[in-house]
């Protein structure tokens, strides 16, 4: 009996001892209060904006931020960044989703705005944003709401344009600019929507309508202007009206010269032109 | 009681003279200095005690320092060192400047020169998991190092999938040894061997194969090489080499972005012109780098299916775009760019065929 008692107590002490370990292992920093964890997980999230951000040292440090908070949503999107910008998009994807579901799970929407415009911009996943901007509004309840600096419909609107549901592209901008009369906001002042509406309605072959918004874009103090005197030029030449073309094309070069143009950090923008683009249309004439 | 006494008293006096008297000298090499860049670097470092003696390869150029952090010296440099058994490193930094720089402690391993000698003619090959800090998930990359004579080797950089070779590099260099403690350390190196090349220590040497040991990103890396009995096939060689050994800046860190100068729409059409087909839906990202000249070679591949999940697309297919983009000239390079770059395509399959080309 005495001899069974010596081996069962062995067995727990053995079995107790494994426990701690495993669990030292999941959680080291499990002693540390809560206040004690955030502030040591910002001190490594402040070391990693220290260092180039697709280094293996920012990886290290981004990583020792996400072991003292686990379930940090802002620092587990913030790390997915540096993979994403490097272009590995397999453990790029892996944090944003993981990130995303920790984030609807608590009813916020930061992380799925971020995925919409990473859909959109970054990966070309068209069905993807339309899905996602569709479950911010529905979460958020804010049709207006914003996707990482730009309206989630705008978002929505250009991924239908991508996906050639031009109609579907002009009812989302139309419903935006609703939205922004009803905030006080001119929509003419929202360049992007304006020129992939113009485009939208090109698509259609409604000439008419797209020149009129690239035209009212024209006037407009602070649009992009060699896109919009380039597609201007387009719609003439459909129109057999060589000379405005040409003066639309002339321009657009002058334009494109002084880089008054689209012209986005990391990413070409849809319908985005070039010098080539120009000089084949001006040779064309 | 009194020869105990005195028999303890003798040990601790005798413990304590061999303990004033030691003298420790441990070797460390250079392993890179900006450690997030990866430079390459060209030192070692002998430690003396608290005291720490810097030699390139020309051992006569000598300076020392004391093993201590100093807040500010003569220059206005504030000096930061942290010294464990296998690693020194250094911070110096002024308002106007910040440089770190990390010694490992060297293999214990000796060789002769004469055995060294040995390599002299032959091919080794080595398998890397990525190269020149290219990111790389899918591709089988070989090195073979072909030692030509005592001062020059041919290195070829294989690019396979899936058995298939998609692509091949090859790039003449300079080779430099130093022979220091027995140790021996050989570089790779173009022009002259200057500061920003780096140490590779032999640690292994046999009749079949061998091993290097060098340092990047925080970790000790172990390259072993072994015999060629023939030359590796090559597909469409390339020469192409990169200007720098550290990590390439990324294409967004110049205004504009490094891209393809005629934009995406003519480079889809470039690109896909006889592109074969492969089955199912999803991305392929392939990853190369942008050399100062604005050369394209070092390439990397990733495959995702539409859940961003690891996939597998036609070899074939892969290795007509990575020939395509090894034949592209056209980047926006800055007029007096000095650095090598890293730059992604990613390639949207729909249906089997690429259907579009980013970012």
């Amino acid at each position: 009996m005495a001899l069974k008692k010596f081996f069962l107590y062995n067995i727990l002490i053995f079995i107790g001892f494994c426990h701690s370990s495993y669990s030292q292992e999941l959680n080291p920093f499990e002693n540390l209060s809560k206040e004690e964890r955030i502030k040591l997980a910002d001190k490594y999230h402040d070391l990693s904006q220290t260092v180039y951000q697709t280094s293996q040292m920012h990886r290290i440090y981004k990583d020792s931020a996400l072991l003292v908070v686990p379930d940090h949503v802002e620092y587990m999107q913030r790390a997915s960044y540096s993979y994403k910008k490097a272009g590995e998009h397999i453990k790029a994807m892996e944090m944003l989703n993981k990130a995303v579901a920790i984030d609807t799970a608590n009813g916020s929407t930061a992380a799925l705005e971020y995925k919409a415009w990473s859909m959109l911009y970054y990966y070309r996943d068209y069905e993807s944003t339309i899905k996602d901007v569709d479950k911010v509004i529905e979460i958020s309840k804010i049709p207006y709401n914003g996707c990482h600096g730009e309206s989630c419909l705008l978002l929505k609107a250009q991924a239908y344009y991508q996906l050639s549901e031009y109609k579907k592209a002009i009812e989302t901008f139309d419903y935006l600019f609703t939205l922004l009369k009803e905030q006080g906001v001119n929509p003419k002042d929202d360049f992007l929507a304006n020129f992939y509406l113009a485009r939208s309605y090109f698509k259609l072959n409604d000439l008419d309508k797209s020149l009129f918004y690239l035209q009212e874009q024209l006037s407009m103090p602070y649009s992009v202007k060699a896109e919009l005197n380039f597609y201007a030029g387009q719609i003439y030449i459909l129109k057999n009206d060589t000379e405005k073309a040409k003066q639309h094309f002339l321009k657009a070069k002058e334009l494109y010269l002084q880089n008054d143009k689209m012209n986005e950090p990391y990413i070409e923008r849809f319908d985005e032109i070039f010098m080539n683009d120009i000089n084949l249309e001006i040779s064309k004439l | 009681m009194i020869k105990t006494l005195i028999l303890f008293l003798s040990l601790f006096s005798a413990t304590f003279c061999w303990a004033q008297t030691k003298t420790e000298t441990d070797l460390y090499v250079a392993g890179y200095r900006n450690e997030d860049f990866n430079t390459a670097y060209l030192q070692f470092i002998k430690k003396n005690n608290d005291s720490l003696y810097f030699f390139s390869n020309d051992e006569s150029r000598y300076n020392a320092m004391s093993l201590h952090s100093f807040e500010k010296d003569t220059l206005d440099l504030k000096i930061k060192s942290i010294a464990t058994d296998s690693k020194i490193a250094l911070y110096y930094t002024s308002d106007e400047y910040k440089q770190d720089y990390h010694y490992f402690k060297v293999e214990n391993a000796e060789f002769t020169i004469d055995q060294v000698r040995e390599i002299k003619g032959k091919r080794y090959t080595t398998e890397l998991d990525k190269v020149s800090m290219i990111p790389n998930r899918d591709l089988k990359i070989q090195r073979e190092i072909y030692f030509l004579d005592s001062s020059n080797v041919e290195i070829t950089h294989t690019y396979t999938l899936n058995n298939t070779i998609l692509f091949t590099e090859k790039e003449i260099k300079n080779i430099a040894f130093q022979l220091l403690d027995n140790k021996v350390f050989f570089s790779f190196y173009d022009g002259e061997l200057n500061l920003n090349n780096r140490w590779y220590q032999l640690t292994n040497l046999q009749k079949d194969k061998f091993s290097f040991v060098h340092y990047a990103e925080t970790k000790k890396i172990v390259d072993v090489y072994t015999l060629n009995s023939s030359k590796n096939p090559e597909i469409n060689t390339s020469n192409f080499k990169m200007c720098w050994d550290n990590r390439p800046k990324e294409y967004y860190n110049f205004d504009p972005d490094i891209s393809y100068t005629h934009g995406n729409n003519a480079l889809l059409k470039r690109l896909i012109k006889d592109a074969p087909t492969t089955k199912g839906n999803g991305f392929i990202t392939i990853h190369f780098a942008i050399n100062c000249e604005g050369k394209v070679g070092r390439f990397g591949l990733e495959q995702m299916d539409t859940k961003y999940q690891s996939a597998s697309y036609d070899p074939k297919l892969i290795k007509h775009l990575i020939q395509g983009i090894s034949k592209i000239t056209e980047w926006n390079l800055p007029e007096k760019i000095q650095t090598d770059t890293h730059r992604f395509l990613m390639f949207k399959i729909t249906n089997g065929k690429i259907t579009e080309v980013w970012p």
